[in-house]
């Protein structure tokens, strides 16, 4: 099918490495921001297991009126799509008059985590349903698309830690099948202590700040934030006499089918989900010049994607895990991944990844170890997700 | 848009595969709902559960390989073998398939199942199986997994919204032509905390469900997983073909004249109160109507079931009685059988505080 190409117009970003774009670029291009022991959940561990929080309770961060209890997570994905409002040169008036959609990826942001309520009615006290009346009204694409007022196609997407970049492809098809004529997309999950025990259990959480693509990796730190694209077609872009900040150029995704939450051996899945974006975005591997890999800091996910990533780009290309300055956000890591990869092939930039000191023999990729200059058009991001879902977006500035 | 449905599988109170659905339609079979005890803060009350009857996963599936499988899963993953079997397809390329999967609530018993382990054994003792299987996306990856499917997967969520974006999606990916087929499917399962917030929102004291009653709660949950297998514009469908896909804000009205372009309306009201007197914004008048639920319980995914219900009445040619009725004379109900013609559509419609749903299922 050949349909105009999507653009991007505008970037929203919040996570523990700051409140704006400005901000986080400003924050992992100096080297900033390291993981705490969490702030706001109580846990009974002998070990401390750091995490990367956004700071304070977000109320009032956002300037759309509010009538309802938001959830964190509500909160979080609001100041993100204000962000890339604001940036496309959208104001509310401009969203009421057109089919603005929103695809929104969470893990947290659709779970019923309500473990106080919970413990209640299990010892028979009979609680009261405020966590339950939170939980219907907090469903994130809904709640966002009630608050902004958008009158397009509404979806959360719950595909584990590739949701964002889902979210995102989706809504691409969105734009290019005509089902919107502007679509917000991205992801956003706040921390809680739910999925904070099951990555313990899960055995792949590490007590240390998480050193992706290191030899001495022991695994992820469980981060927070949104992040947000404004996507539309490119006749739109330039009716609206916006600046186009990138092309996605290509979406590609593939299941493993292979295990429930281990990557498949060779990364198959991967493979397939790379191979997918590149050939709808027509470029090929050696006019890609950064990727921003999943990089989440555990071993099995960093051995099976850094040598996908070293078997299919030429070496040289700059790989950069930006989860080493949000941590894993889950629902949100393929929005604010995407966002950091766009604002980089704007800056001709990539950030060093944090922490990264010794090479893995058996992986045999290098990230980058200080913030380099670029000069390239394309880039790409990839999430690998529970479940075996593999996705793989490419953007592009164009050879201009 | 022009999506053949190729194949069905159900599983819910009805019992499995798609002739427990025309079955129910017929009125040949019915549900037997299972009543529970409910304690709330206002007392005890029976509420009977529309509880699923997952049977004959085996045939498809060695036990070995459900060892880890929990039961809302085995739903989907029967449901969707099922699916492909009612379709008779043979998949020959695993990557052209995709697999668009929704649910309302998720795997409320794994999430809780989950809490459980940390209530039980301590914040070190949190089960990591359970941690997995209380992901939304787990069915979808298990089915995957089960039908070595390495096409596109998502899970989409949003309450009562979920459905109709899950036929959206698979329509995106048919169009873009990155699939050759999609295994939809939608549903969700019973918990107790889903029986305790029933109990204490809704239902009080109903003992059935008066679906059509608007205004009224006789929320008595359902559960179960329906799978529709879709196809390419230019396969042949069994079950007559998804026409068109419409969502609106709760506020916005339908084109006029929309709604009467059918022969008949499925709505997918359930019993929640809270849903129901939003199917009162939209015009009926001049067409007939349905409302099914009763059959299967409620569900935030109803619409699933409703548009598997009307893909059986476009292979058989029938529009089946209502078994809800309506107070008053407002509603034009189904109250016999009559033939679907082909050419005829059924709109599919749902609504909710959030939204206003309709899909079109037009007999070929």
């Amino acid at each position: 099918m050949k349909s105009e190409k999507t653009v991007v117009t505008g970037l929203g970003a919040i996570c523990a490495a700051g409140v704006s774009v400005k901000e986080i670029m400003s924050s992992i291009y100096s080297g900033g921001c390291r993981p705490q022991a969490p702030r706001r959940i109580q846990v009974d561990l002998e070990t401390t297991y750091p995490v990367f929080e956004v700071e304070g309770s977000l109320e009032g961060v956002h300037e759309t009126q509010v009538d309802q209890e938001l959830t964190r997570t509500s909160r979080l994905a609001l100041i993100a799509a204000e962000e890339a409002l604001h940036h496309a040169g959208l104001d509310h008036s401009v969203l009421r008059e057109l089919r603005v959609g929103i695809c929104l990826g969470t893990t947290v942001g659709c779970t019923l985590n309500a473990e106080t309520f919970y413990r209640q009615w299990r010892a028979n006290e009979r609680p009261g349903l405020g966590p339950v009346h939170r939980y219907l009204q907090n469903n994130p694409a809904l709640v966002l698309a009630n608050l902004l007022g958008l009158s397009g196609p509404v979806a959360t997407i719950a595909n584990a830690c590739s949701s964002g970049s889902d979210a995102i492809g989706l809504a691409k098809g969105w734009v290019e099948t005509d089902q919107c004529d502007i679509a917000l997309a991205g992801g956003c999950d706040e921390l809680s202590r739910i999925p904070y025990l099951g990555f313990i259990s899960l055995l792949i959480s590490a007590s240390e700040p998480c050193r992706p693509f290191d030899k001495n990796r022991k695994g992820l730190n469980l981060g927070e934030g949104a992040g947000v694209v404004v996507l539309e077609r490119e006749s739109s872009a330039k009716a609206r006499q916006v600046m186009e900040l990138a092309r996605v150029a290509g979406y590609g995704s593939s299941a493993d089918a292979f295990h429930p939450t281990a990557p498949h051996p060779e990364g198959l899945g991967l493979v397939r989900a790379i191979g997918q974006a590149l050939e709808e975005s027509g470029l090929f591997p050696d006019q890609i010049g950064l990727i921003n890999a999943h990089g989440t800091g555990t071993p099995e996910n960093d051995r099976v994607e850094g040598r996908v990533v070293r078997e299919m780009f030429a070496g040289g290309i700059p790989v950069v895990a930006t989860k080493s300055y949000t941590g894993h956000t889950l629902g949100a890591a393929g929005g604010l991944e995407a966002v950091f990869t766009v604002q980089a092939l704007l800056d001709q930039r990539v950030p060093a990844t944090a922490r990264f000191v010794e090479s893995d023999p058996e992986i045999g990729l290098c990230p980058t170890q200080e913030t380099v200059t670029v000069d390239t058009r394309a880039a790409i991001s990839t999430s690998l997700a529970f479940g075996g879902n593999n996705s793989a977006l490419v953007f592009d500035r164009g050879l201009s | 848009m022009n999506i053949p449905i190729l194949g069905i599988g159900s599983v819910s109170a009805l019992g499995c595969g798609v002739d427990s659905l025309s079955a129910a339609l017929a009125g040949r079979a019915s549900a037997r709902p299972d009543s529970k005890v409910i304690t709330t803060a206002l007392g005890d009350f029976d509420l009977p559960v529309y509880e699923a009857v997952a049977e004959g996963l085996d045939r498809f599936v060695p036990k070995r390989a459900l060892r880890r499988v929990d039961r809302f899963t085995r739903m989907a993953v029967l449901a969707s073998f099922l699916a492909i079997k009612d379709a008779g397809l043979s998949v020959e390329d695993s990557q052209r398939v995709g697999i668009v999967f929704g649910t309302g609530f998720g795997p409320l018993c794994a999430c809780f199942g989950f809490h459980d382990t940390i209530i039980d054994d301590g914040d070190g003792g949190a089960s990591p199986t359970i941690f997995a299987q209380s992901v939304h996306n787990s069915l979808a990856s298990d089915v995957s997994i089960l039908l070595k499917n390495q096409g596109r997967c998502v899970t989409l969520t949003s309450f009562e919204s979920t459905t109709v974006e899950v036929v959206r999606t698979a329509a995106v990916w048919l169009e873009q032509g990155v699939v050759d087929y999609v295994m939809i499917g939608v549903g969700d399962e019973y918990s107790p905390i889903l029986g305790y917030a029933s109990a204490t929102l809704n239902t009080k004291s109903a003992t059935k469900m008066d679906p059509l009653q608007l205004d009224h709660c006789s929320y008595l949950p359902g559960e179960g997983f329906v799978c529709l297998l879709l196809g390419k514009d230019s396969t042949p469908g069994t079950y007559g073909v998804i026409e068109q896909v419409v969502a609106e804000r709760a506020s916005d009205r339908l084109d006029p004249g929309f709604i009467q372009s059918h022969s008949a309306v499925f709505l997918s009201a359930h019993g929640d109160s809270r849903s129901g007197p939003c199917f009162e914004k939209v015009d009926l008048s001049g067409v007939k109507v349905a409302a099914y639920a009763s059959l299967y319980g409620a569900m935030p995914v109803a619409l699933g079931f409703d548009m598997a219900l009307a893909a059986v009445s476009c292979r058989t040619g029938r529009i089946y009685p209502s078994p809800a009725k309506a107070s008053g004379d407002r509603l034009d109900l189904f109250t016999e059988e009559v033939p679907l013609e082909r050419g005829e559509r059924i709109a599919c419609v749902d609504c909710s505080p959030h939204h206003k749903a309709v899909v079109s299922v037009v007999r070929t």
